[in-house]
């Protein structure tokens, strides 16, 4: 029993300290958000990528990358879900 | 067909060759760095007075010396960090204030600090710390994101994307005087962003960081962004958050207010349409606001998105750029207690839209450009006294809100007022797309061009990169005949410059004076009625002219009188009667001439400066057709060599020391007649080489043993079908040989590289000479062609492309022509968000060039507007560089791709255009819009036809044409009215970017699908799609190397190659009417069968293009070339024999061991695999670096491969420049 109480408390911990670490009551919207987290910072941190989307969405770089890190605040729109409900 | 090598069978034998295996090698070797910048930087790195930049691209540090009094950017060196760079900055410790140092974060999960060694002999950044604090890669949790440090270089801090916030504290050694370094102090915060972050300056009190943040957690939360300072307490050694305190919720910049003694401290914060100054509470917690001037065209909403906080005297100002390009000054007004009280801004000038401003000292301003040439600009004045409108922050409140009237606030573009440009860096980003044209058979003087289209917006191109040296003409004069040889001299051996110009024709010759006008001189003393073979100045004060019928000896005893026009004392030598003077060589002691009848004679000069003969003449076994006497080593009277060659083609060394005079050392035996020789040492290499220009066309460098004589390492080029002559050159202080064949050439060491180059000119001299004058006193070369004689420099060694461009109007998207007429090219634009122009429509009338205001939109760009699209469809001949039409597409159209298609059966000649329109509700509608060739190099609009898609890729195909829409493949033939739909399959992929076509087999490149083998049965018009790849790749481009093999690069920076297996390939073209491939079962839910993965390799930069032809004059030795967007240039060369894949795997096993690779700390195999591991590619950027190891370090390494340093330096270049380099 007691270990099963450690690994629960270590799961805890590492959930915690680790963005993304996920459980059985992990909700879609939670994996979702996590995931696009990734992706939008990655987007802008590449330098490559970054360009690639300056580039198309003839903007700064600078700009570009302000808007990827603004998308992940609220990745899937869920304020604006809120409102409508 | 080949049989395939299995495995099993062990080769032994190191030379069998790769090519009948089934696994490809490849050699990557970058041939032109990428130019796309990360961020620019600068400071004192070599310790001196003067100010360095050092320009950081993803995965190179470049530095760039300024030189203040030519305004000129003068590359120093650039260094491959063999890992991606995401953050650097430049700082200086305190105290110890001779040197700074660059602070570094990248994928190598290491903070890095680099200091600049120039205690060897090549200048290089060496790290001194490599802080591990994280995981490898680019990660959203990993510090590093920003990175900045307290002014007083006292503490640095590292910020991730998300939570991570990473505080270094460094400190001064007192005993060593060196830089120390604590453990990192860590100031995390859960669900946080950080937008940007900045260190402040706040004197000597404790270092204060200030970011822009976002907390996350609580979305309902209407006002997040906040303004978060971080104070490091240097006595208790610990971070503390400050204050916090809400902004609005567009800030995205910061940028420090000088403070301590020199100001009011506090951070300015960039944000929509408005700068704020902020400061943390207590002191100076006034809030000031200033709105940004907008353009009185342009209401959209303006950014700050970069600027520099420059200091002069107690004062200090900065320079803001918003999204526009616009520059605006930026003054606070405080009071003597440093209290702030206002701000004022006013618009300065345009520069292009830039990563990073650096403001020099010494009055430049270096504007690093995001996508067009980097510019350097030297400050005429700072805008104090001119009438533009000033905004004072007292007249602004906290929001732009309260700003109902625009126009109040907005000012009117100006052509550069303050700012003069002195010098550009050449830059080909972004690279949109591109091509490799190969030099054909027919036309063998046109050197292979990489034609790019380049550049976004106004500011956009057409490129023509060559690998030649840029060249600037002085004179261009016409001659009474054809000439064939030219010479300088200098009348004395103390004069500065040349003195004569002495041009031989065939049967006479002619001397001009160099000064202030080339005139010619009628008392030279010269023999005028016989061509002249060569010129020497002599000793002290003498000159001999050998010509063919003698020597004739001139001596200048009154030249000290400044009387000019004194004429020289002659004294004549003749060979005997009926014999000719064939060559000669000479030296400023030493003459040796070879006479018409095989007898060759040395003479030597005596004291009184008189010709003295040796005894002896040598009678050598065949016509000497050409002579060389070396350089005179330092510290000796005579050079010690003679290379003779003779028309049995063969070269002979002599010595002519004076033991041992014309005594026979060596014969080298040659493929042809040696035209001309050369024995010079190259700079940077106490090497003696012999250069041998032979009457073939091959070039031959080899090296002589400065004690026996002996000739070694011979390393051969092929320069064209024209016999070569040699001469001898000095450009940027290096010893250079200029090679004259069908191209001009010149040849160079670089790093104990030797290259050889062709020169971009309007003439392919027939000979030439160096030339040294007071008004070209570097890098003079005089030649002549036919009857034409001028006068040009090099500009630069290290530029190794000469880059031509044509302007474009909007950014260009493909480009094409047509097989008839090869040089008129048509290409697509399209810009975003941009304007239209009163223009007509497409086909009524056309339309020449940009607007009438070109000049003004090129520098300011075009108007904006959002969601409307401009675009149109340009002809260009890239031989006289002149647009030859125009077309505007009206209707919010944006292109989308472009082919020219020949229809079989209507026998008509196409151009095809895929475009997009968005109408005024949000409906897209989709078109192809065909235009007709009608010759003349003339095309005219004939329809347009509605499609239920993005028309992303055509190509013709079978005489018809073959449209991806989507993820539908679909053939249209034409009609009268539109395009007629013949085929159609629906592939399982999500939408088609690119399709080529060899034969019946179709190959379709998927946007995030990777690639498709799709094999057309022409008998039941069916597409049978068989092979697909097992990963699924996000294409940028690709290419077909041979019929069952692509090679094709991602978004993500990787390039790959996929290949069918020979038994499916053979399959599913025997299977005629595609009944036994139709119904064979999918293969988890895919096509039947699979692609191979053979070669993978991250190369950090996008792939646009790849192209296997021949970067060769001679067409010889394809490869495949490579460019990316970030303006990379690369070559894929295969490795054939296997033997020298195991030697180029070897030594970079022993150049890891020896040191590390990457001065940041990044494991060079995890860097080549970031996201898929590297295979069957040999990283020549590596083996390269062993050129710049230290002459004990290659000792150690060609010890453990059992070569000499020489051989391996010999391979390492042998295979670059067998494949064009």
């Amino acid at each position: 029993m007691s270990d099963k109480l450690r690994d629960q408390q270590l799961f805890d911990h590492l959930k915690s300290r680790y963005i993304g670490v996920g459980d059985a009551d992990t909700t879609q919207d939670e994996w979702i958000s996590n995931i696009k987290r990734d992706t939008y910072s990655s987007f802008a941190s590449h330098p490559n990528l970054l360009y690639y989307y300056s580039i198309s969405t003839n903007q700064p770089k600078a700009l570009t990358q302000f808007h990827f890190i603004n998308k992940m605040i609220d990745p899937i729109n869920k304020k604006s879900e809120n409102e409508n409900s | 067909m080949a049989s395939v090598v299995s495995d099993n069978e062990s080769d032994d034998d190191n030379n069998t060759s790769l090519t009948s295996s089934n696994s490809l090698f490849l050699y990557n070797l970058t041939l032109q760095e990428p130019s796309a910048s990360i961020k620019s930087v600068h400071g004192h790195f070599l310790g001196k007075k003067t100010e360095e930049i050092v320009i950081t691209t993803s995965t190179y540090l470049r530095l760039y010396k300024p030189d203040p009094s030519t305004g000129k950017l003068i590359k120093l060196f650039s260094q491959n960090v063999f890992s991606i760079i995401r953050s650097v900055i430049s700082f200086r410790i305190t105290g110890n204030a001779s040197k700074d140092y660059l602070a570094i974060t990248s994928d190598s999960g290491n903070f890095s600090i680099l200091q600049l060694d120039d205690s060897g002999k090549n200048l290089k950044f060496v790290s001194l710390f490599n802080e591990p604090y994280q995981k490898t890669g680019i990660r959203r949790l990993s510090p590093g994101f920003v990175i900045d440090s307290d002014s007083k270089g006292r503490a640095i801090m590292l910020s991730s994307v998300e939570k991570n916030n990473l505080l270094y504290v460094l400190n001064r050694d007192h005993e060593t005087n060196k830089l120390t370094i604590s453990s990192p102090l860590e100031a995390n915060r859960s669900m946080i962003l950080t937008f940007t972050m900045c260190g402040l300056d706040v004197g000597y009190d404790n270092p204060i960081f200030v970011s822009i943040e976002v907390d996350y957690g609580n979305i309902n939360n209407e006002k997040r962004k906040q303004l978060t300072f971080y104070e490091l307490d240097l006595g208790l050694n610990h971070v503390i958050k400050k204050s916090t305190s809400l902004i609005d919720e567009s800030s995205n910049f910061l940028i420090h207010v000088p403070g301590g003694n020199d100001g009011p401290s506090g951070v300015l914060v960039g944000c929509k349409n408005f700068i704020q100054y902020r400061n943390f509470s207590n002191k100076n917690s006034k809030i000031l606001t200033l709105p940004i001037p907008r353009r009185i065209v342009d209401y959209e909403d303006n950014y700050i998105i970069t600027g520099v906080v420059h200091s002069i005297k107690n004062s200090f100002f900065f320079l803001l750029q918003s999204n526009l390009g616009d520059l605006f000054k930026v003054i606070i007004n405080y009071s003597k207690s440093l209290q702030v009280q206002s701000m004022n801004i006013k618009y300065f000038d345009t520069v292009p839209i830039a990563t990073s401003l650096i403001i020099l000292k010494s009055g430049f301003l270096f504007v690093d450009s995001e996508n067009s040439d980097k510019l350097f600009y030297q400050f005429e004045k700072l805008g104090d006294d001119d009438n533009e409108k000033v905004f004072n922050s007292h007249d602004y409140f906290n929001t732009s809100e309260e700003i109902d009237n625009l126009e109040e606030i907005s000012f009117k573009t100006k052509p550069l007022d303050n700012l003069i440009l002195v010098d550009i860096i050449n830059s080909i980003n972004p690279v949109i797309n591109s091509q490799l044209i190969s030099s054909t058979a027919s036309n063998l003087t046109e050197l292979p061009k990489i034609l790019s289209l380049c550049g976004t917006n106004s500011r956009s191109s057409l490129k023509l990169l060559e690998n030649s040296l840029t060249t600037s003409e002085l004179v261009d004069s016409e001659l009474p005949q054809n000439a064939v040889s030219i010479w300088t001299t200098k009348l004395s051996s103390k004069d500065e410059y040349d003195k004569y110009l002495i041009l031989s024709f065939i049967e006479t010759t002619l001397v001009l004076t160099i000064g202030e006008n080339v005139e010619e001189v009628s008392n030279s003393g010269f023999v005028l009625d016989s061509p002249t073979i060569s010129v020497q100045q002599l000793g002290l004060n003498s000159l001999i002219q050998i010509h063919t019928n003698g020597i004739r000896h001139l001596s200048y005893l009154n030249m000290d009188d400044e009387s000019q026009e004194t004429e020289p004392k002659i004294v004549e030598w003749f060979p005997p009667a009926g014999i000719k003077i064939t060559s000669a060589a000479s030296t400023n002691y030493q003459v040796a001439i070879g006479l018409s009848n095989r007898d060759l004679v040395y003479f030597e000069i005596d004291d009184d400066e008189q010709l003295i003969e040796y005894s002896e003449r040598k009678e050598m076994p065949g016509q000497i057709i050409s002579l060389s006497l070396g350089d005179i080593p330092e510290g000796k009277l005579r050079s010690p060599f003679l290379a003779v060659g003779c028309n049995d083609q063969t070269i002979r060394i002599l010595s002519v020391d004076p033991s041992s005079t014309l005594e026979l050392l060596s014969v080298q035996a040659l493929s042809s007649n040696a035209s001309s020789l050369i024995i010079m040492s190259m700079s940077g290499n106490n090497t003696l080489y012999v250069h041998v220009g032979m009457a073939n066309g091959i070039y031959v460098k080899t090296i002589l043993d400065p004690i026996t004589g002996q000739l070694s390492d011979t390393s051969i080029r092929y320069l064209g079908p024209k016999g070569i002559k040699l001469s001898k050159l000095k450009v940027d202080g290096k010893e250079c040989i200029l090679a004259m064949s069908i191209k001009t050439y010149i040849g160079f060491m670089v790093k104990n590289n030797f290259k050889i180059i062709p020169i971009n000119y309007k003439f392919n001299l027939d000979h030439g000479s160096s030339f040294v004058s007071e008004e070209c006193p570097s890098n003079g070369i005089v030649g002549i062609f036919e009857n034409n004689l001028m006068i040009f420099t090099i500009e630069r060694l290290s530029d190794e492309f000469n880059i031509e461009s044509i302007p474009l109007m909007y950014t260009p998207t493909r480009f094409t022509n047509f097989k008839k007429e090869p040089n008129v090219f048509y290409i697509i634009e399209s810009d975003k968000n941009v304007r239209g122009f009163e223009r007509k429509l497409i086909g009524e009338k056309e339309n020449k060039g940009k607007p009438d205001k070109e000049n003004e939109y090129e520098q300011f760009g075009y108007d904006r507007e959002n969601d409307n699209n401009v675009s149109c469809l340009q002809a260009i001949n890239i031989n006289s560089k002149e647009l030859v039409q125009h077309f505007e597409f009206l209707n919010n159209e944006t292109c989308l791709s472009l082919s020219t298609c020949y229809f079989k059966e209507k026998d008509m000649s196409c151009l095809i255009v895929g475009t997009k329109s968005i109408s005024k509700s949000g409906t897209s509608k989709y078109y192809l819009k065909t235009f007709q060739e009608i010759g003349n190099n003339k095309i005219k609009y004939l329809h347009d036809t509605k499609i239920d898609g993005e028309a992303v890729a055509l190509i013709e195909f079978d005489g018809r044409l073959l449209v991806g829409v989507d993820n539908f493949l679909r053939i249209y033939e034409i009609g009268k009215k539109q395009l007629l739909k013949k085929g159609e399959c629906q592939l399982n992929c999500n939408r088609i970017i690119k399709i080529l076509t060899q034969g019946y087999r179709i190959y379709v490149g998927d946007i995030r699908d990777s690639i498709i083998f799709v094999s057309y049965k022409k008998k039941n018009n069916l597409f049978i799609p068989f092979a697909e790849d097992i990963v699924k790749r996000h294409t940028s481009s690709f290419s077909i190397i041979d019929y069952d093999t692509v090679i094709g690069g991602d978004r993500f920076g990787n390039f790959w190659v996929l290949r069918c297996p020979r038994k499916i390939s053979k399959m599913s073209d025997e299977d005629l009417d595609g009944n036994y491939l139709m119904y064979q079962d999918s293969y988890l839910g895919g096509t039947p069968y699979r692609l191979e993965l053979v070669c993978h390799f991250f190369i950090e930069d996008i792939p646009i293009s790849f192209d296997k032809k021949s970067l060769n004059i001679s067409g010889l030795n394809e490869s495949i070339i490579y460019t990316g967007l970030e303006g990379t240039v690369g070559v894929l060369i295969p490795i054939l024999v296997k033997s020298e894949l195991i030697f180029f795997e070897k030594l970079i096993k022993l150049i890891k061991k020896m040191k590390e690779v990457s001065v940041l700390g990044r494991n060079h195999l995890k860097y080549r695999s970031y996201y898929v591991p590297m295979r069957n590619v040999v990283d020549g950027d590596l083996c390269e670096t062993y050129l710049n190891l230290t002459e004990d370090e290659k000792r150690k390494i060609g010890i453990e491969m059992d070569y000499t340093v020489r051989e391996i330096e010999g391979k390492i270049a042998s295979i670059r420049s067998k494949f064009g380099f």
